[in-house]
């Protein structure tokens, strides 16, 4: 058993918050880069539906 | 024609290992190790017709095709790490043309990958997010309970005026009461970290996200989730929610110089 985190382990929205948090890597001739605007974007909606969604599943469980 | 689909950096002694290993990556790729001098790079051949730059920028947006690969992703360096003991983890989307660009990305700055790996070796990080509800006040001041005495007092013209200004003092001690816990939440976890990392904030959702922060420890010391329960606990009486994930490998500090 591994002591470092497993994706089974951890919400989609850490996953992507870590994954992709810098935008999508390495520009130039010999990389393939994905604009970094938008992945900035996506990154802090999926962080707000996250943290949402993270109240109601908190607030279920104090019920 | 296929591409070379980078995980991370590992040591290159650690080459063999992870070769042998035969990990499945994304899309059931088979990862292997690009050796250059003392680096390796974890990688796997993905089709280019499904991972060049026009349809990853637009794959990458849908979170249905993006989960799977993330945590491909995430479980190959997660156990490279295993493997390796120190990685730098890349971000997701890392592609090259073939192995000559691949050796060509280990050969470049190599001191400095060096550096980096020896740093982060039996390191992780972990992120923690302090949020409350944008309608929550977090603390009652005493300007505010005296306004609201003096408005239950007033005629509707006065109080009408009393409270727009209860308005403009109520978010005034938000955001003092936010600057405070966050400090005191970064204080604690700065106890316990190598290194911490602010990271920015949405804002403008129906949470105030008053701290993010990645920090960097070893990665079995259980004092990282002590500080972070002793936070959940202390800043919990006080209207704030703490979230926490990790141990990950170190993609922030990874690719911070």
């Amino acid at each position: 058993m591994s002591d470092v985190t497993t994706t089974t382990e951890v919400a989609l929205v850490d996953l992507v918050d870590r994954l992709l948090s810098r935008g999508v890597v390495l520009a130039g001739g010999a990389t393939i880069s994905v604009a970094g605007v938008d992945l900035i974007e996506l990154r802090l909606n999926v962080v707000l539906a996250a943290v949402d969604a993270f109240d109601r599943s908190l607030q279920r469980s104090q019920r | 024609m296929t591409l070379r689909y980078v995980y991370s950096i590992a040591p290159s002694f650690s080459a063999p290992d992870i070769d042998r290993a035969a990990l499945a990556g994304i899309d059931d790729s088979r990862v292997r190790a690009i050796a250059e001098s003392d680096l390796a790079a974890v990688t796997s051949d993905l089709p280019e017709d499904e991972w060049r730059d026009d349809v990853l920028n637009e794959r990458i947006r849908d979170l249905e095709w993006l989960t799977p690969r993330a945590a491909a992703h995430q479980e190959v360096n997660a156990r490279a790490l295993e493997l390796a003991g120190a990685l730098i983890p890349l971000s997701f989307g890392a592609l090259y043309r073939g192995d000559d660009r691949v050796r060509e990305m280990l050969r470049d700055d190599r001191d400095a990958k060096v550096r980096k790996l020896d740093e982060l070796r039996g390191k992780a990080e972990w992120v923690v997010t302090l949020t409350r509800d944008a309608g929550d006040v977090p603390l009652m001041t005493a300007d505010l309970v005296a306004l609201d005495r003096e408005i239950a007092a007033s005629d509707p013209g006065r109080a009408y005026l009393l409270e727009k200004r209860r308005t403009n003092v109520a978010t005034a001690a938000a955001e003092r009461a936010d600057d405070d816990a966050a400090r005191r939440a970064l204080d604690a976890l700065a106890m316990v970290s190598e290194r911490t990392y602010r990271e920015p904030v949405p804002r403008g959702g129906p949470d105030v996200v008053a701290l993010r922060v990645s920090l960097l420890a070893p990665r079995s010391d259980p004092s990282v989730q002590q500080a972070i329960a002793r936070i959940t606990t202390e800043l919990g009486d006080e209207g704030y929610r703490v979230h926490s994930s990790g141990p990950w490998p170190a993609y922030r500090f990874g690719s911070l110089p």
